[in-house]
């Protein structure tokens, strides 16, 4: 498809003779959720990292708007047009709940290191940054507690902050890693509104424990056990198919 | 290691050191705009410097580079995840460090007139650390306050008489020491981080009484 955003290609990752994640491809395309489950250490997270730089793959490969991206450092795919959340809270928790979105509104700056306005000007005085902070801000909810001290808001606010850093930022393809981790119900369902709106400018990778957010999400589903893909289709077929059934979903209603 | 390689450097003077013979001027054909031999002079021009580097951290602290460093230092992970190249910044900050260190360094020697290898080793970092704490950490003005108060018990400890046979200014670095101890232990943040509480006092002290 034209309009494919990211393309992984039998991605492999092995740590000593366990493979983390074996052979593992998918596509993400703009407008469009695509949602990764499987059990605990079945290689969501290592999937990610994966994707995301954190880690180098071992085999395969990674495309980001048609760009081999494979084996690059975290900041030069961040700055290729994908963005990152995480899925244990990573933050500058002494910083503002502004602060922290500046940060990442600032690394889309020129970098004219020869400019010495760049050190001697103050980073606030950039407009271009200042607006992208406050659209990610407006965007997330979070708008009224931009001066909120990021380690004093609560669990829900933080994950919201995670997403609107990862925003302000402005990438194409949004890596999503349990954004509804820890939730509670109305949190949650404030999550899947926002998602659904991000849904139309960007193309989303959802690594998620929620079933019932993921169905309620996901345009495509890939099942992972044990480092390996053993479905993939829509949220129907998934649902109806036998293997899926018998390793996970089974699994859960136990 | 810069110790060892400067020690056994014939060139720079080895073991001995190294006598500077020339006057540090700056002169304009015949006519001298700056002769640091003038104890005056040197002490404005150190003072110029002092406030000139003052004033061009603080400006670096809140532009994007300083921003970016402080994000550094908490969490780098993260800035690395949101599009900083983290290896340039530090590579950055360990330089303008260098940089300052060397102005420092220029301006101890324009004093003395003589430099050895001792200058570079533990004593003289150790120094520089323990003004630091005690003026108060992750401040500039604790770091400045720190240095005058640290050559300032200095020359009152070296200046201890002799008790009973003691001489007590001899062992200055005894003195020196439990001091710092005491104030690690007592005053975290250092002596700018305890005149800020005792003015803080105060001002709570007459708010109430309002």
């Amino acid at each position: 498809m034209a309009d494919t955003l990211l393309h992984a290609e039998r991605l492999t990752k092995r740590f000593g003779g366990l493979a983390a994640v074996n052979e593992v491809s998918l596509q993400l395309w703009r407008d469009r959720i695509h949602a990764v489950i499987g059990p605990n250490g079945a290689g969501k997270s290592t999937l990610a990292n994966l994707l995301s730089g954190d880690l180098p793959p071992t085999s395969g490969r990674v495309l980001l708007g048609g760009q081999d991206i494979t084996g690059w450092s975290p900041e030069a795919i961040s700055r290729q047009g994908l963005g990152r959340s995480y899925q244990k809270t990573n933050i500058f928790l002494p910083f503002t709940v502004w602060d922290n979105v500046f940060l990442a509104a600032q690394s889309r700056d020129p970098q004219q290191p020869w400019n010495p306005l760049r050190w001697l000007r103050p980073a606030s005085a950039s407009r271009a940054a200042r607006a992208r902070c406050e659209a990610a801000l407006e965007l997330t909810g979070l708008a009224t507690r931009r001066d909120a001290i990021a380690a004093t808001t609560s669990h829900g606010e933080q994950r919201q902050l995670e997403i609107a850093m990862t925003l302000a930022t402005e990438p194409q393809v949004l890596l999503l890693d349990e954004p509804l981790a820890g939730m509670g119900q109305a949190e949650a369902e404030q999550m899947v509104a926002l998602l659904l709106r991000l849904k139309k400018d960007h193309a989303i990778l959802l690594v998620e424990h929620d079933m019932d957010a993921v169905f309620a999400l996901a345009d495509h589903l890939t099942v992972m056990v044990n480092g390996q893909v053993i479905a993939s289709g829509a949220p129907a077929e998934i649902r109806s198919d036998a293997n899926v059934q018998a390793a996970y979903l089974g699994e859960e209603a136990h | 290691m810069v110790y060892y390689l400067f020690f056994d450097n014939r060139a720079l003077g080895g073991s001995d050191g190294l006598y500077i013979n020339f006057k540090p001027t700056v002169a304009l054909g015949s006519l001298v705009l700056l002769d640091l031999d003038n104890n005056r002079s040197l002490y404005y021009l150190t003072l110029g410097m002092l406030l000139l580097v003052y004033l061009f951290l603080r400006r670096l602290l809140w532009s994007p580079f300083g921003r970016a460093l402080a994000g550094i230092r908490v969490n780098e992970h993260r800035m690395r995840a949101i599009g900083f190249g983290t290896f340039g910044h530090k590579l950055c900050a360990f330089t303008l460090a260098g940089a300052l260190a060397g102005l420092a360094g220029y301006l101890w020697g324009a004093q003395s007139g003589y430099i050895n290898p001792e200058l570079m080793g533990f004593h003289m970092s150790a120094h520089a650390i323990m003004m630091v704490i005690l003026g108060g950490m992750g401040n500039f003005a604790g770091a400045i306050v720190g240095a005058f108060t640290f050559e300032y018990i200095l020359h009152v400890l070296k200046d201890l008489p002799t008790v009973g046979g003691v001489n007590l200014g001899k062992h200055w670095q005894l003195w020196m020491g439990s001091f710092i101890v005491l104030v690690v232990l007592f005053a975290r943040r250092g002596v700018l981080g305890l005149l800020q509480r005792l003015t803080a006092g105060k001002s709570t002290g007459t708010d109430q009484h309002g």
